[in-house]
């Protein structure tokens, strides 16, 4: 439950922010999400990947469809790449959302630093839960 | 970020999903029905974008006018024209980074900005111009104040950077900028290293001044023609250059072919009896395109034709009673002067026995991410001492260069006057006013005139001055006088009945000034040749005639050329190319095999018969024309000149043919059996493109299939060619039919970006929609733009 709010907190809000934002939304968001709602590593950086992808790729598609279709193929080919404009519009999502991704998983690791966990019992080693943070 | 020295898109900006490259895709060709409500008009302007996206802008005087010409052009072309002002004002490396920086440097030194600021006075002090480039420069700014990121062309995106205020210097600099483009080169390093290989002999057999030793050429005023006598006088000094004193320099290449055709035929020779005129510059084929289509109306003021984005009236179009084109008067304005510096501090240099302190501009490059370069030029009274002739910061430390395009000048007052001329009389004001880069213009009048001015400011030289370096410590040398704008090579109503101009000579060896330049020898007398057959002439006579393929040059040698061969000594595999070559028609069509033959063939032997100028020093030669070599292939075969030096026996032309066709027969099928399936064809062989200013090739069009070369009246060439091909019928209702080899669209996503690509590529044209009055041009319901007073 917790992964689907967090998936629409950063997937809609990222859609929204980014109408009025630069793309460095992208990062801000998922890092914030991560930092206030409690999820594994792991959650943490697929919540923030699928939310940013979705956001990216939904609102990319939204203008592309409306007469940037061939100009999308022509700017593939700016970056060398030998692609269709909306598997371009794909790759470039999938770019922002590892992005995105990364951002939440730090958002995350930090919660785990500066946030005190609200039941020490939970952990087997009496210490905070670092989750996947690696150490 | 940078992958080695090419710097790698901002992707977050770039493909921002609401902001980024989408935007610029999805928001193409919206937005020509908008109302702006803006501080910068006086009154209501309309502007009427017809089917190609041409902007007829209707106002009710003239600051509007050009306000609103200020406004629209950067709303299309806001990229190309911040792109061109730095190229002009070496500042590339500020977007750029490292990458340019060579290339800033030697602008800078070439001192193109100084020139710009010294013409920003006269635009400011001249009553007609200054109201003109003030509106004008308010609408471009307007326009980006109110622009927001999403909104920046494309190329902002990618190259990470922003747009910036538009001024009267920038619109000054882009028109020197033409003039450098135009005569930014000259051949006085090359002839003075030649004339140390090669000798005088040789020399003046090989670089001649062609209107005084043949009688084949054909001038613009045509032969014969009588001139008064000369007003001024030069001074002659005792040797003309300083070939026997100087150690060779290292140069540039010359590019020969930049070009451009025009001519005017009286009403005698048309079906109409009203006159035509013609005209297509030759430029580099670049995207987006040179040149922007518009009309121009406010009460007085009816112009149609194409503008230089960056600079306010049409440059080359008609109104209601005129019309005129220009081609490059191709005149050497730029002489090199060998200065004797005192000390290595270069503080003075000697001139008339004293010493002169010279003035200094100090350059701070900026280049992205990296320190600033700071660069010195030293000026001398000639003007800059151009520290790296060009590429070696090592030689040329003693060269400074006197060039026309330095000197203060107001070409745009000539395009105000031109669009708004009536008749002859105020054709002739505004062409006298016209400096540099010394242009021929062409001109005919509903009223029936046909004339053509070789105008330009040019110095008064003294016989062969300028050819060579030449000695920058007496004042014999340097120009002392200019021929007055009065005698300057001019024809009005011909017998012939019609003018015409090709970068030939502009006068026969009768003219009583001296002049040199490299002029071109076959374009012009082919145009001469066929107009003066042409009778009845119709729009269509023209339309064929602009894009003639019949290779003159071809004509003339290569009989001569096939004459050497042995037919039943060529190998059978070659034997195509042979016959081929043999029932050519001279035309250099796209689908023509025997026309790249001709091409590659004749490179070959040219290549073959300049072994004098290979050496072991670094130096730049010219060769000689194709048309000198013809010449002496002509007249003599046996020439010591076709003897290659490296060989042991003594060659003729006869055997360098030989050789050179047996070695381009391997040339070609080796080309054949590397493109597999391409065949062998002019069209595949020279490759024509128009390509993006920052060579982005998504964004350019390669391998374009037309025919014609540069010295084919149909001038496309590989990167150059007809930039803009113009037919005014001057009817009492004008008629006139144009295309350029793009669109009027900047946005590499708009379908108008490449609009007039492939009728260009066909020889075909548009119907140019001169609409007189807001009215009409309105009841053709095509989009329209109101600009509102706020």
């Amino acid at each position: 439950m917790k992964f689907i709010i967090k998936l629409l907190l950063i997937g809609v809000g990222s859609f929204f922010a980014l109408q009025i934002f630069p793309w460095w939304t992208i990062i801000v968001i998922p890092f914030a999400v991560n930092l206030f709602v409690k999820t594994k590593g792991s959650g943490a950086f697929l919540t923030s990947f699928l939310g940013i992808f979705l956001a990216w790729f939904i609102a990319s598609y939204t203008l592309y469809s409306a007469g940037a279709e061939a100009f999308s193929t022509k700017m593939a080919r700016v970056f060398s790449l030998p692609v269709s404009g909306l598997l371009f519009i794909m790759i470039t999502s999938a770019i922002m959302a590892l992005v995105g991704a990364l951002a939440g998983f730090t958002g995350n690791a930090f919660r785990n630093i500066f946030v005190k966990p609200k039941d020490r019992s939970k952990s087997k080693y009496g210490r905070p839960d670092y989750g996947q943070y690696p150490r | 970020m940078r992958i080695g020295s090419k710097p790698i898109p901002p992707l977050g900006k770039l493909t921002h999903p609401y902001w980024g490259y989408l935007y610029n895709g999805a928001s193409a060709d919206k937005g020509l029905d908008k109302s702006f409500t803006l501080n910068g008009v006086k009154d209501e302007v309309t502007i009427v974008y017809d089917d190609r996206m041409v902007p007829h802008i209707y106002a009710k005087n003239e600051t509007d006018l050009f306000f609103a010409q200020g406004y629209v052009t950067a709303q299309h072309r806001l990229w190309q024209m911040d792109l061109q002002v730095r190229v002009a004002a070496g500042r590339l490396s500020e977007i750029l980074g490292t990458l340019t920086v060579g290339m800033d440097a030697n602008t800078r030194n070439k001192g193109l900005a100084w020139a710009a600021e010294n013409s920003v006075k006269v635009f400011e002090n001249d009553p007609i111009t200054k109201p003109i480039v003030d509106a004008y420069t308010a609408g471009v700014n307007e326009y980006i104040e109110q622009l927001s990121f999403k909104e920046y062309p494309v190329e902002y995106k990618i190259l990470n950077y922003a747009p910036e205020k538009w001024s009267t210097f920038k619109s000054a600099l882009l028109l020197k900028y033409m003039g450098d483009m135009l005569t930014g080169r000259s051949t006085d390093i090359q002839m003075t290293n030649a004339m140390i290989a090669l000798g005088e002999e040789n020399v003046n057999l090989l670089y001649p001044d062609f209107n005084k030793v043949d009688t084949i050429i054909s001038p613009i005023v045509p032969r014969g023609t009588a001139y008064a006598p000369p007003s001024q006088f030069p001074d002659t000094p005792s040797t003309i250059g300083l070939y026997n004193k100087v150690a060779p320099y290292d140069t540039l290449k010359y590019i020969d072919g930049i070009g451009s055709n025009n001519w005017a035929v009286s009403g005698a020779k048309t079906k109409t009896g009203r006159p035509i005129l013609c005209n297509d510059p030759h430029l580099g084929l670049n995207l987006p395109s040179i040149w922007f289509e518009m009309q121009l109306n406010s009460p007085g003021y009816n112009t149609y034709g194409v503008t230089i984005p960056g600079s306010p009236a049409i440059i080359i179009g008609f109104n209601d009673s005129i019309s005129w084109g220009v081609t490059n008067g191709t005149q050497d304005v730029l002489d090199y002067y060998k200065v004797k510096f005192k000390d290595s501090s270069k503080k003075e240099y000697l001139f008339e026995g004293k010493w002169m302190p010279v003035s200094t501009r100090i350059e701070e490059i900026k280049i992205k991410g990296k320190k600033s370069r700071i660069d010195t030029t030293i000026f001398t009274h000639y003007g800059p001492v151009l520290r790296h002739v060009f590429n070696d910061d090592t030689v040329g430390t003693d060269l400074a260069i006197r060039w026309s395009v330095h000197d203060p000048s107001n070409e745009l007052k000539t395009f105000v006057l031109l669009n708004r001329a009536k008749n002859y009389d105020q054709y002739v004001d505004a062409v006298k006013n016209f400096e540099s880069p010394g242009q021929n213009f062409v001109f005919a009048s509903v009223s029936g005139d046909i004339a053509i001015w070789h105008s330009g400011k040019y110095p008064v030289r003294f016989n062969e001055q300028g050819k060579y370096i030449m000695d920058g410590s007496k004042q014999v040398y340097q120009w002392n006088k200019f021929i007055p704008k009065d005698e300057n090579p001019h024809v009005k109503n011909p017998p012939r009945n019609f003018v015409s101009s090709a970068n030939q000579h502009p006068t026969d060896g009768t003219y009583p000034y001296y002049y040199y330049g490299r002029f071109e020898h076959y374009r012009n007398r082919r145009i001469n040749g066929v107009l003066s057959k042409l009778d009845s002439i119709t729009i269509e006579d023209m339309m064929k005639f602009q894009n003639d393929n019949y290779n003159l040059q071809a004509e003339e040698s290569l009989p001569i050329m096939l004459a050497a061969l042995d037919s039943t000594t060529i190998k059978p595999e070659h034997k195509k190319y042979y016959e081929g070559l043999k029932s050519w028609n001279y035309l250099m069509d796209p689908g023509s095999m025997p026309a790249v033959a001709y091409e590659a063939w004749f490179r070959q032997f040219s290549t073959s018969c300049w072994d004098e100028f290979t050496t072991n020093l670094p130096l730049q030669y010219d060769y000689p024309q194709p048309y000198a070599l013809i010449r002496i292939l002509k007249l003599y075969p046996e020439h010591k000149l076709f003897d290659n030096k490296f060989s042991n026996k003594i060659e003729t032309a006869k055997d360098l043919l030989i050789e050179s066709f047996n070695s381009t027969c391997i040339d070609l099928s080796n080309w054949e059996t590397k493109k597999g399936e391409t065949p062998l064809t002019w069209g595949n062989f020279k490759g024509t493109s128009v390509v993006h200013m920052a060579k982005l090739a998504p964004f350019s069009v390669y391998d374009i299939q037309i025919g014609g070369n540069g010295n084919i009246v149909n001038a496309a060439s590989d990167r150059w060619g007809p930039s803009w091909r113009m037919i005014v019928s001057m009817e009492d209702e004008i008629k006139a039919y144009g295309v350029y080899p793009g669109g009027q669209s900047g946005n590499p996503a708009s379908k108008y970006y490449i609009h007039g690509l492939e009728k260009w590529t066909k020889g075909e044209y548009f119907e140019l929609n001169f609409w007189k009055t807001k009215d009409i041009a309105i009841s053709k319901k095509m989009s329209v733009q109101t600009l509102n007073k706020k």
